[in-house]
């Protein structure tokens, strides 16, 4: 085990090296930056077309017109028992009042005042799922119960379930390939550091430096840089997503149709941890990965 | 201290560094290695510092057999060792005051135990005005000094010294190896591979000549071009 003053020397070290070799730790920074930008930006874009498309998904609801003869005690039993099939996400009950009533207010005629008496349109429930991959499901289920004539749109539901996936799995190989990329990128800049430093690593193993002793700076050394860079990264992407979303916001709200961008704050609760844990992971990993070689004197 | 035992060294690439050598040098001695380049003398200290690992053949510094040491007990057997080179090797970071109390933080001195022995030390070889220089504004000389000074400062019973004249001038060479002298009157066993006649002939040392990976002679009192005194010192 080390002394205590052997490790506060070295982590001295590792800030006095960080120092000397500022042009190297600059360019590495720069690249983690970079890539910790693409990565925030290609996280951003992805989590935020899953948002949309699930606001989107709301919206293909699935009908269930529940037959006249169905009385108001036995309408509860029937939502209780929608609400409690699997992926059901939410149970919208529209009574034949509801129902009239939204029907006249969007033909602004006076219908309204005529059918109170005699309504002839059936009640039904909304019923929204969890996820809309699971929606046939849902509809087989309802479709057995006698009470309830279903209607949803399959074929427009089949599309946009193929859709979403493709744009999932093209966010996950795009954030995939990027963290490759960066880890190749880093892990040289670093190479190259530790080869600019070889003669001094060398040095130390002939005066009887343990390999502990020689690689803890570069470590710290790794460790600042990685974090330095997350936090410029974060800062740089809470800006410009704050100011981007704002922009959108106010230019598309007519084609936005009451659809929202993630809020920064959701967004950022993952990216933040994410930066910093893949910033500070590439530095130590690079440094530690490059310097192996070099101890074996 | 030191005793090498039908110690034999083939490269991979099948060249002989040195056939079936049997050396033993006592503490305190002062021990020049000659021979041409290429005769096997850097594979010697090599081997005393498992810097390469014998063929064949038992290797003692300091009642250790190098051989059975593992790679995590490779510093501890440095840390006996002080070497100084024919290029200095300093840490071009480093002020001379730096790069001595370095090898001490290496072995996990206190602060105040550097603060004392490190001018100390500096004092010894001469250098102690340029303490806070950087090796790049120090001289040939001066870097060597200070390469010095670092061998030495964690009282290490041994140093070796690979061709530590090879870069400097006649009269700064001399400075250097008064220096030597008086590291070694302390009782630090010194063994320094050198070409320079002069040096080897005007000390009158010990000098084990090598040659062909085979020692040619091993003379008390000798010059480089003594004729054969051999004198095998069996272990």
């Amino acid at each position: 085990m080390m002394k205590w003053n052997t490790l506060k020397y070295l982590f001295k070290e590792g800030i006095v090296g960080l120092w000397k070799n500022r042009m190297m730790a600059i360019a590495s920074a720069g690249t983690i930056i970079l890539c910790l930008l693409i990565l925030g930006t290609s996280y951003s874009i992805g989590t935020n077309i899953d948002f949309i498309l699930k606001q989107v998904a709301t919206k293909f609801g699935v009908t269930a017109y529940v037959n006249d003869s169905v009385s108001e005690s036995e309408m509860l039993e029937l939502r209780t028992k929608i609400e409690n099939m699997p992926h059901v996400a939410k149970v919208h009950y529209i009574s034949k009042d509801d129902a009239i009533k939204s029907f006249s207010e969007d033909n602004k005629n006076e219908m309204f005042d005529d059918f109170i008496q005699d309504n002839p349109l059936p009640a039904s429930f909304e019923v929204i799922v969890d996820d809309i991959e699971f929606q046939e499901q849902v509809v087989g289920e309802l479709t057995q119960m006698t009470e309830l004539d279903v209607r949803y749109l399959a074929k427009e539901t089949d599309i946009f379930i193929k859709i979403n996936k493709t744009i999932k799995y093209i966010a996950l190989a795009i954030i995939g390939s990027l963290i490759i990329v960066g880890l190749l990128l880093m892990s040289n800049t670093i190479k190259l550091t530790v080869y600019i430093r070889r003669k001094e690593i060398n040095i130390m193993k002939f005066i009887g430096a343990t390999d502990w002793f020689i690689r803890l700076p570069f470590l710290i050394e790794g460790l600042v840089i990685g974090a330095i860079s997350a936090l410029f990264s974060i800062m740089i992407l809470v800006l410009s997503y704050s100011y981007l979303s704002e922009v959108l916001k106010t230019n598309l709200i007519g084609m936005l149709n009451g659809i929202a961008f993630m809020p920064a704050v959701d967004i950022m609760r993952t990216l933040i941890p994410l930066c910093m844990g893949i910033g500070i992971g590439i530095g130590l990993i690079g440094s530690g990965a490059a310097i192996r070689k070099h101890l074996k004197v | 201290m030191i005793y090498l035992q039908n110690v034999s060294k083939v490269y991979s690439n099948g060249a002989v560094g040195l056939s079936n050598i049997s050396i033993g040098i006592e503490k305190g001695e002062f021990v020049f290695i000659t021979g041409n380049s290429g005769s096997g003398k850097s594979t010697l200290l090599k081997l005393i510092l498992k810097e390469i690992e014998p063929t064949q053949g038992k290797i003692l510094v300091n009642n250790k057999d190098v051989t059975k040491l593992n790679r995590k007990q490779i510093p501890y057997l440095r840390r006996d060792i002080g070497v100084v080179f024919q290029d200095f090797r300093l840490l071009p970071n480093k002020t001379v005051y730096e790069n001595v109390a370095f090898a001490m933080q290496i072995v996990g001195a206190t602060a105040r135990e550097i603060r004392k022995n490190v001018p100390i030390t500096l004092g010894l070889v001469g250098i102690a005005r340029k303490a806070r220089c950087y090796p790049n504004e120090l001289s040939g000389g001066e870097q060597q000094r200070t390469a010095l000074a670092r061998a030495i400062v964690n009282n290490s019973p041994v140093l070796i010294a690979d061709e530590p004249t090879g870069n400097l001038d006649p009269t700064t060479s001399w400075e250097i190896m008064n220096c030597l002298q008086e590291i070694n009157k302390r009782g630090i066993t010194i063994i320094m591979a050198t070409h320079e006649r002069e040096i080897v002939n005007a000390l009158k040392k010990r000098v084990i000549e090598i040659t062909d990976g085979t020692i040619s002679k091993d003379a008390y009192e000798g010059g480089y071009d003594d004729e054969m005194e051999y004198s095998q010192v069996f272990v």
